[in-house]
Formats: structure tokens, C-alpha cells, sequence
């Protein structure tokens, strides 16, 4: 890795440079499976940022007093009890969110970009610029998340966020809402994003 | 042996938090989810049966499940509402039957959540109304029939035939369920006031 430059790199590399969707390819899973509806892939990203800026917290807190060889452990039940608390708080306070996202909340335990940041960073970092890169790296997951959804959303259902936008003439495509609609849409948005981060490069080098 | 030490530490005293913090959360959680499913259960009851108010509420039990009869502020019987589950295409289904006081007659279904019959197919059972809407006042004392049987009592939907079908499959199967726990179980149970 890198050293860090800059707490304002912590954050923004997330956002474009190092996007754990786009970029890293992590979290697939909630990925392809919860932006079927564009509030879904909000939620799920809100989760997320909750989870991993709550961990991030407690493991760049911890860090100093967390043996080397418990260091996968620590982490694994930080993530496990914040991840329960945000599955039981959607539960209680938004059911039919709840009930949308099914086991994609509780699964978020084993969602990679949660456990790869306190490896790759929080766990040697300090607090400040650990907050700084566990919320850029939220941002750019939920960003990627609400982009997916928006996508699918408008063309399997002719609506964003629940919104009609495309009126009732409109056919809506059926495939966007099934799992072929995640994978066609995340391949032509990580098609895109290559092409413009090789345009970038090009005149970076000019 | 001091590292031992400090792994059994930090661990533990992790562990500790960790519990304490999802004990608070289930305290607070739990009773709000609770009173959710109770929620969404009478308001599937009040979809079935058609009346402005339905001021009492008779719990009936059999085979550990609940028969909900209904009465009006007058004391009439409305009808009876039974939460049932089947197999659907991709998950169970659960469906609120809504039964007529002679037990012939549909009163009305409502599919509840959470369904996770396929997105743009078989979801439309629910998202389509119309298809609900069909089984208002169905002749019950027999099986229902639904397209492409013949003759049809309701018409499936294009695209999400299977799922038209379990609705209808779970229907038949639980009617008599119905019939027999309200036969049995009549005036067994004091009233009790609802909310």
C-alpha cells in the first residue's frame, strides 16, 4: 500500500481511485442482489456506512492492545455485532425494508470491503484518518449502490425511487429486475469507468 | 504468556461489550417487531373482511394457529380470517384468508409480506390487484379452479402462472383447516376486545 499522503486522500480514494465496487470489485454480492430497486441499494449502503465506520472506530481505538494473532477474531466480532445491530434496528423501525433486503442485512458480515479495511488500514491507522477512509470508502460503495439501482430501477420498472418516471406507455424490461440486470449493468458501468480512468491516465502522462 | 494473557483478555473483554450491546438492542428491538407482525396481521384481517369496524375480535386456537372471528359493534358475525403459508415458486407464500360467516364464501385474500416470488414475474400476484380482487365472494365449497383448468373459477396471470396457482393450491388446502377449527373450536373462548 501506498503511504497515506493526506487525510483528504483517505477519503476521496474511495470515492473514484480505489471505489470498492467499481474499482476493487468487492461486495459483489449486495451488489448484484439488493439494487434491483434503487431505495434498496440506499439502504443497504446506509448499513454499510454504519457498519463500517462503526468498526473502523473501535478497531483503530483498539489497535495498540489487539495481539497480532487475534487481530482476524477482533475484527470478526466487531463487524458481527455491529452488523446485528443494524439488521435488528431496520427490523424494528422499517420492517418493509427489512423484509426487502431479506438476508442480504445479516449477511453484510461477510461483505469483504468491511473486513479488507481494518486489515489494509483502520488496524494500523490512527482514529482521524481512519473515520476519513471508512467513510470515503462507504460513500463510494453506497454512490456505486444507488447508481446500480437507479439503472435497473428505471428500466425495469419505468421509476426511480418509487418515483413513475417513464409513464404507463413504457414496457418495462423484465430482465433489469432479475439477476442478468445486475450482472449487464455492472459490467458496462465498470466498462465505463476503465474508459474513463484510462482518458484520465492518457492525460495525466501528457 | 503475557501475549496468552492478553489474547484471553481482549477477547473476552470484547466479547463482553459485544453482548452488552445486543442485549440493549434486543430490548428496544424486540417488542417494536413484535408489535409489527401484530400490526400487519390485523391489517390483513381489516383487508379481508369487508366492514367499516370491526369492534371485537374472537381468537380461535387449533393446532396451535389462530382463527380470528370477527364481529361488528353490533355483535354480528362478519366473518373469519385465517394467516396461511405455502410453497410458491421461489419461497413460501403467505396469504390472509378471509372467509364469509357460512363458510362458503370467500370474504377476500390478501397476499402479505414478505414475498419473494421473482421481481417483474411472479410478484405481480400481488402487484397486479386485480388478481386478489378476483376471489371477492368465490364459491368455496368446493376447490377452486384456476386457468388453465376448466372451467376456471380465476384467471392466472401471464408470466407468473406457477405462482397463481400455489396462491390458488394454498387457498383449497386450508379451507377445510378453517372450517374444522371453527366447528370445533365455536364459543370454546371468552371474547376478547381489541385495541
Amino acid at each position: 500500500m501506498k503511504r497515506n499522503p493526506g487525510i483528504i486522500v483517505d477519503f476521496t480514494k474511495g470515492l473514484w481511485q480505489d471505489n470498492p465496487v467499481f474499482r476493487q470489485l468487492l461486495g459483489m454480492c449486495p451488489t448484484l442482489a439488493v439494487t434491483g430497486k434503487a431505495l434498496q441499494g440506499l439502504t443497504m449502503g446506509l448499513a454499510v456506512t454504519f457498519v463500517l465506520v462503526s468498526t473502523g472506530i473501535v478497531i483503530s481505538l483498539i489497535r495498540k492492545i489487539v495481539p497480532r494473532q487475534v487481530r482476524i477474531a477482533t475484527f470478526t466480532v466487531t463487524i458481527a455485532t455491529f452488523v446485528t445491530l443494524a439488521d435488528r434496528f431496520l427490523a424494528a423501525r422499517f420492517p418493509a425494508m427489512s423484509a426487502a433486503l431479506g438476508p442480504y442485512v445479516p449477511l453484510i458480515v461477510v461483505n469483504c470491503i468491511i473486513l479488507g479495511r481494518q486489515e489494509a488500514f483502520t488496524s494500523k491507522n490512527p482514529l482521524l484518518p481512519s473515520l476519513f477512509d471508512a467513510f470515503g470508502m462507504s460513500v463510494g460503495f453506497t454512490w456505486a449502490l444507488v447508481v446500480l439501482g437507479c439503472i435497473r430501477e428505471l428500466l425495469a420498472y419505468g421509476s426511480i425511487f418509487g418515483q413513475s418516471v417513464l409513464g404507463t406507455s413504457f414496457e418495462p424490461w423484465v430482465v433489469m429486475a432479475l439477476p442478468p440486470g445486475a450482472f449487464i449493468t455492472l459490467g458496462l458501468l465498470i466498462g465505463l469507468m476503465n474508459v474513463i480512468q484510462k482518458k484520465k491516465e492518457a492525460r495525466g502522462k501528457e | 504468556m503475557k501475549n496468552n494473557l492478553q489474547m484471553i483478555a481482549v477477547l473476552t473483554l470484547l466479547g463482553v461489550a459485544s453482548g452488552g450491546g445486543l442485549v440493549f438492542m434486543a430490548r428496544y428491538a424486540e417488542p417494536l417487531i413484535a408489535q409489527h407482525q401484530e400490526e400487519s396481521i390485523k391489517e390483513a384481517v381489516r383487508q379481508v373482511l369487508p366492514a367499516f369496524d370491526l369492534a371485537r375480535e374472537k381468537i380461535i386456537k387449533a393446532d396451535g394457529q389462530k382463527v380470528y372471528a370477527e364481529y361488528d359493534d353490533q355483535g354480528n358475525l362478519v366473518g373469519y380470517a385465517f394467516k396461511a403459508e405455502g410453497p410458491g415458486f421461489q419461497d413460501k407464500i403467505f396469504i390472509m384468508i378471509g372467509l364469509a360467516p357460512d363458510l362458503e364464501h370467500l370474504a377476500g385474500i390478501k397476499i402479505m409480506d414478505p414475498l419473494k416470488e421473482t421481481p417483474g414475474l411472479g410478484e405481480k400476484i400481488k402487484s397486479e390487484a386485480w388478481f386478489q380482487e378476483q376471489f371477492r365472494g368465490k364459491d368455496v365449497s368446493r376447490p377452486l379452479k384456476i386457468k388453465p383448468e376448466r372451467p376456471a373459477d380465476v384467471d392466472a396471470i401471464t408470466g407468473a402462472t406457477i405462482s397463481s396457482q400455489a396462491v390458488t393450491r394454498i387457498i383449497n388446502g386450508n379451507i377445510p383447516f378453517i372450517k374444522e377449527a371453527v366447528k370445533r373450536g365455536s364459543g370454546s373462548e371468552a371474547p376478547e376486545q381489541s385495541p
